[in-house]
């Protein structure tokens, strides 16, 4: 009796629900998933979420119609790491080198004209990401147009913990010894000692600390706050997952990563993926290698691979990124799995962006032309089933 | 309707025997307009002020015996200019370099009442100045109010809780060093704050909280940490040069102090108090003294006037506006009964910036007085 | 040495009968005179605007008025004007009008470095203008500055020299005069070095005396030159009118010789009569005797120094000498140069006169500048500060200019004068120290900062009073062109 009361009750609200309007994409090619390219396909879209993916095949009765026949479709792109909204000086607390507590949300400017130039090269998800001058620099940010208009809207001001590797903290810490910044770490050696450090503490520390910088940490130690870790050479890669593995902390991705592919078995059997610095800087720092094909390397060897735009400003768009790592030898799908799948498995939102399944967000992009090809260029930007940025192209048949 | 029952009130308290009170402190001002706030005049009123405040408004009031008159046929009264933000101290005096979160400390604590600034602030018609702590701390101070003059007076010791976002308070020698650093402060000090004290009244509303800010993700950050906790009344300093202001405040129910825009200001930033006057949102100009000395704060609004602000909004963002925001309209801002008396003599219409002042009172005391033989309009 | 640069006024040439144009248009100086400078305005009929008021910038006000405008200039101004034949007719008479703002200490049109290292008389101002752009151009229109005085940053002593510009909606500076102006500068060191404006004093004395030296050496050496061209054309003259002409070669030479007889006999038939083969050894000036005149010797060549050419602009009154001097020993020492060198000075910023000083400016004609009187002038929010300073100066017969100093930018020159007038100065005064006292500061008086005949064309129409920095004007005429309605924001 219960039993058919719940199932009636729970069948209620479907049918009382009025029907979502449905909206039908028709795609002239849709490029998804792994990187396979369907011609013809329709994407039915209703709610703000993806009804189905089909290759080719009829409208439904009453659906809104979005002719993108001789367009391209691809799921929104997501850049796992940038500092957009972030003013240089704001990037980082440099009072200590460990500051789990500050956010870069508290820092962000929504109104940086960056946010714009994002979306306007297809971009649908960003995670802003602390400086790198410290230790452990604090939380990153993600950041979704969900706002009015495509306005940029903070969907999770913590997201991950953010550490640095190498010479990276150490820089500016080499002064004369009235100065503030007369600490450690000097050396690598002290970059990897704090971070102990600072777990060690965290352990130690009463159950019911108030401290906010601690109880942080304790999330990491649980798991339940995936880390960044920016390591370039691959011996600070090893050290990085060697300290993972020490305190079992879950690490969400590498950060710049230029030499991964030389320690690539390691991080496939770790299963740690790879936030690749854009292919078009060229870092010195950290006595790194880098070779001008190692996002290609990175692929081939089987880690995977995400792109990033990185921190410090300017350069080019995440699609150009793309665009570079594949021209430098990276496979076609391997590209686009880089700024689409991977980097939405790395902030954890994997069942929601990163492609266009059914259940996951309404987050597409229609281009003009192959967006790996040299002219390819964003005409319409779709948040959540919600157009927030250019033109859709006019529908030629109605719902039949 | 107004207008009305301050007639019925003033005629009927005219119509009283006179009280017996001290000769000096009475005074009977006639004028030929008397501007009680901005956009209500009172043509050929007379005020009468009792122990410094306004006892009565309205047309021919009888003068109680024994008391002081004054009578300016031609001239205009206006309440006294509120500066709203600054910090008329010397330099130095509230920046505790040593530590970033100070919130006990009082700018009522390192004022210099005797200083001749005061009776500069009464020469350009300013008669409440607000007075905080140096934006140099993250958990500033306390603000006040000082009434101007040769004698200046402290009146209030606790208007606001100041925090600053600003650059000013990033150091690179001492923390916080950046504005996520500031935030993370702020927000560890509001977790633990005690249980009495300025931070527990204004984590509860009994006192406002100010944020002073300068450019678009100090706002941001304001306003997040408001909404955070809570907090019931807030304000915010900011500049004029601030493009994105109109549309970040739109609906977030918080005062804004404006203050000068920059050396170079960039032409929309004049257009930036005409664009929050067509949200609804109220804002009053200050002058940030001593970065940019005391001067006529009417003046002030001309720029934004030439882009569209209407004449009544700029008065009022000097006058009735500040005080409104601080929770001061009790006393000063507008010539109402019962507020305290400051108010201006002018030669001319408040608007136009030719007209000059002719005397200052503060609390019915004339404070200053223009020189006799003083340039008269001239023709061009 | 041509002091307006090439503009629509063009080189004088350009007004000589057609007779002589084929000769003008070869000549290589005229073409480069009228190719250079701004575009003509197409107007060619006079223009006559009529408007309900006009504060003419002098000290009168017209009502009605009315004022005609043709070629970029103003050509008559009245209550009441005769229509010329083809003239065309505007009516604004619900507005007022009023001259252009000319801001004469301004930043603009120099190049960020330009604007930190200083400069000295050597170095040209006026071809290191650079464009601004367009938009910040018409918000200056808008807020109705017309004209600007360029003032590079200069050291003690000796500064740059100025150069005044028109702007223009495309952002291009449009030079009214390539030098406008000296700059001098008393020490800036203050109570540090009490000494320095005595010293500064005798440095720009020696250097205006060796100025006045370049100048009788230059002048005299004009003078020689002058001679020489003349006595050179008389040698030429006096050649030509011995040396007989090739075509009368074949004819009798009209020699002053004595004619030879002709000879006859056997002999005379060989010799070749008086023809082209004959040699022509009698017309050599050494082998004649005592007619002609000795050549004339060419003056040694003079050079000319550029910025000594500057000095010797501001001795001979063509351009004013700006003197910056704050304290009251700074100021004596400015006025005492001034009337030795007979100059016509405008001091910068005094905040400090003596009496009997203030008698003197007055009687010498000495104009007054100020920079924005909030924000830079020094210890403005000290008790030294005197407020009065600006109305001591008027008082006393001493017209008043306010700039802006290129710390602010220069649409905030009606705020300004407004702020000038709560300090004390007079409406009138206040008006015109940013009209026509400002124009006299900057070297244009002739030719800008007040609506009179003769003058360029800028004029402002106010819907109300000029003075309310509240109100921006209706409609701004630059250069006897309107501003483009839609330009309007």
């Amino acid at each position: 009796m219960k039993a058919i009361l719940l199932s009636l009750l729970s069948a209620l609200p479907a049918a009382v629900a009025p029907r979502a309007q449905v909206t039908a994409l028709r795609a002239g090619h849709l490029l998804n998933g792994d990187g396979k390219v369907t011609k013809n396909a329709l994407v039915l879209i209703s709610g703000g979420k993806i009804l189905a993916v089909k290759p080719g095949g009829a409208l439904p009765a009453g659906a809104e119609v979005v002719d993108a026949r001789d367009l391209w479709v691809t799921p929104a792109l997501v850049d796992c790491g940038s500092s957009m909204g972030l003013a240089p000086g704001n990037a980082t607390e440099e009072d200590r080198e460990v500051e789990p507590a500050v956010r870069a949300a508290d820092a962000l400017d929504l109104t940086d004209p960056a946010f714009k130039r994002a979306l306007a090269s297809g971009v649908g998800t960003i995670c802003v990401l602390p400086g790198s001058k410290d230790v452990i620099s604090g939380l990153a940010a993600i950041v979704r147009f969900t706002g009015k208009d495509g306005a940029p809207r903070i969907v999770n001001p913590a997201a991950a913990l953010v550490a640095a590797m190498g010479r990276d903290p150490v820089a500016g810490n080499i002064r004369f010894p009235s100065s503030h910044y007369f600490r450690r770490p000097t050396t690598r050696m002290g970059t990897v000692w704090l971070f102990r450090k600072a777990f060690f503490d965290a352990r130690a520390a009463s159950p019911d600390t108030k401290d906010p910088g601690i109880r942080i940490l304790r999330e990491a130690l649980a798991g339940r706050l995936p880390l960044r870790i920016l390591a370039r050479p691959e011996f600070d890669i090893r050290t990085a997952l060697n300290l993972a593995e020490e305190f079992n902390l879950r690490v969400a991705a590498v950060d710049e990563a230029q030499e991964a592919w030389r320690v690539a078995a390691l991080l496939r059997s770790a299963r740690v993926p790879a936030a690749l610095a854009p292919s078009t800087r060229i870092s010195r720092a950290d006595m790194v290698k880098q070779e001008w094909n190692f996002a290609a390397r990175a692929a081939a060897a089987g880690i995977p691979a995400a792109i990033q735009t990185g921190r410090g400003g300017g350069g080019l768009s995440l699609i150009a990124q793309a665009r570079t790592a594949y021209r430098l030898g990276m496979e076609k799908g391997a590209a686009f799995r880089a700024v689409t799948l991977v980097p939405a498995r790395i902030l954890g939102m994997e069942k929601r962006i990163g492609s266009l399944e059914k259940g996951k967000d309404a987050d597409l992009v229609l281009w003009k032309g192959d967006p790996f090809g040299p002219a390819g260029k964003v005409v319409c930007v779709f948040c959540g089933g919600r157009k927030v940025y250019g033109r859709t192209p006019s529908s030629k048949e109605g719902s039949k | 309707m107004r207008r009305n029952t301050l007639f019925w009130i003033s005629s009927l308290l005219g119509a009283l025997p006179a009280l017996p009170a001290p000769a000096q402190d009475v005074l009977v001002l006639r004028a030929g307009k008397i501007l009680v706030a901005p956009g209500k005049v009172l043509p050929r009123g007379t005020m009468v002020v009792r122990e410094g405040k306004v006892f009565a408004l309205g047309r021919d009031l009888a003068t109680p015996a024994g008391a002081k008159e004054l009578d300016f046929p031609t001239a205009v009264v206006v309440p006294g200019w509120v500066d709203s933000w600054t910090q008329a101290t010397s330099a130095g005096e509230t920046q505790e370099l040593s530590t970033a979160w100070t919130p006990e400390i009082r700018a009522a604590d390192a004022l210099d009442l005797e200083s001749p600034l005061w009776e500069r602030f009464a020469r350009w018609g300013v008669t409440s100045v607000v007075v905080t702590p140096d934006p140099a701390q993250v958990g500033g101070g306390l603000a006040c109010l000082v009434k101007t003059g040769r004698k200046a007076r402290l009146v209030e010791k606790a208007l606001f809780l100041q925090f600053s976002l600003t650059s000013r308070a990033r150091n690179r020698e001492r923390p916080p060093t950046s504005l996520a650093g500031q935030v993370a402060l702020i927000r560890r000090n509001f977790r633990k704050a005690p249980k009495e004290g300025p931070l527990a009244r204004a984590l509860s509303g009994k006192l406002p909280a100010l944020f002073a800010c300068r450019t678009p993700a100090e706002v941001q950050a304001a306003l997040r940490l408001a909404a955070e906790f809570h907090l019931p009344k807030v304000l915010l300093e900011a500049p004029q040069a601030c493009r994105p202001l109109p549309s970040l405040l739109e609906g977030s129910g918080v005062g804004l102090i404006l203050t000068p825009p920059g050396k170079e200001a960039p032409p929309w930033s004049l257009g930036i108090p005409a664009a929050l006057a067509g949200k609804g949102l109220p804002f009053a100009f200050a002058s940030a003294c001593p970065s940019y000395p005391p001067v006529e704060l009417r003046l002030l609004p001309a720029p934004a006037r030439r882009r569209g602000l209407d004449p009544v909004r700029a008065l009022a963002a000097v006058t009735v506006t500040p005080a409104r925001l601080l929770d001061l309209s009790w006393r000063i801002g507008s010539l109402r009964l019962g507020r305290d008396a400051d108010f201006l003599v002018l030669d001319g219409p408040p608007a136009h910036p030719g007209s000059r002042i002719l005397s200052v009172f503060v609390e019915g005391r004339p404070v200053w007085t223009a020189p006799a033989g003083a340039a008269k309009e001239s023709p061009k | 040495m041509n002091w307006i640069a090439p503009g629509r006024g063009g080189p004088p040439g350009s007004s000589l009968p057609a007779l002589l144009l084929p000769l003008l248009l070869l000549s290589p100086q005229a073409g480069a005179g009228r190719k250079a400078g701004p575009p003509r305005p197409r107007r060619k009929a006079p223009l006559l605007i009529r408007v309900g008021k006009a504060y003419l910038g002098t000290g009168k006000v017209l009502e009605p008025a009315a004022i005609l405008v043709a070629r970029g200039k103003i050509l008559a101004i009245g209550k009441h004007l005769p229509l010329p034949k083809g003239a065309k007719v505007l009516d604004l008479s619900g507005l007022t009008a009023a001259p252009g703002l000319v801001d004469p200490w301004a930043a603009t049109f120099l190049a960020p470095s330009d604007r930190r290292t200083p400069h000295d008389p050597a170095g040209p101002t006026s071809s290191g203008l650079v464009r601004i752009r367009p938009s910040q151009a018409r918000d200056l229109l808008l807020a109705g500055v017309t004209a600007l005085c360029v003032t590079p940053p200069g050291k003690d002593g000796l500064g740059p020299r100025l150069a005044a510009a028109a702007l223009d909606p495309s952002g291009t500076p449009r030079p009214i005069l390539a030098l406008s102006g000296l700059s001098l500068r008393f020490s800036q060191a203050g109570p540090k070095d009490p000494l320095a404006p005595l010293r500064i004093y005798k440095a720009l004395k020696k250097a205006f005396e060796k100025a006045r030296d370049y100048k009788e050496k230059r002048d005299k050496a004009q003078k020689e030159e002058k001679e020489f061209q003349k006595k050179w054309k008389e040698y030429l003259a006096a050649l030509r009118k011995l040396r007989p002409r090739k075509k009368a070669l074949g004819k009798k030479a009209p020699s002053s010789r004595p004619k030879a007889s002709k000879p006859s006999g056997p002999k005379a038939a060989s010799r070749p009569a008086s023809g082209p083969g004959r040699k022509k050894t009698a017309t050599r000036p050494s082998a004649r005797k005592g007619k002609v005149p000795p050549r004339p010797k060419r003056p040694a060549p003079f050079r000319i120094d550029p910025a000594q050419e500057v000095l010797a602009a501001a001795l001979e009154r063509k351009i004013p000498v700006r003197i910056e001097a704050h304290t009251s020993l700074e100021v004596k020492k400015a006025l005492q140069l001034a009337w030795e060198f007979e100059l016509r000075a405008v001091l910068v910023e005094p905040w400090e006169v003596d009496p009997e000083d203030l008698d003197r400016a007055a009687r010498m004609g000495i104009t007054v500048l100020y920079g924005p009187l909030d924000r830079a002038a020094p210890g403005y929010g000290e008790p030294g500060f005197r407020q009065d300073i600006l109305a001591t100066f008027e008082k006393a017969g001493v017209p008043v200019a306010l700039g802006t100093r290129g710390f602010l930018s220069p649409r905030f020159l009606r705020d300004q004068a407004a702020l000038a007038r709560a300090m004390g100065l007079s409406p009138g005064g206040a008006f015109r120290a940013v009209t026509l006292y400002a124009a006299r500061a900057s070297g244009i008086e002739a030719l800008a900062g007040s609506l009179e005949k003769g003058k360029r064309a800028d004029i402002l129409f106010f819907a109300g009073d000029p003075a309310d920095p509240a109100l921006p004007p209706r409609r701004v005429m630059l250069g006897g062109k309107f501003l483009p309605k839609e330009v309007r924001l």
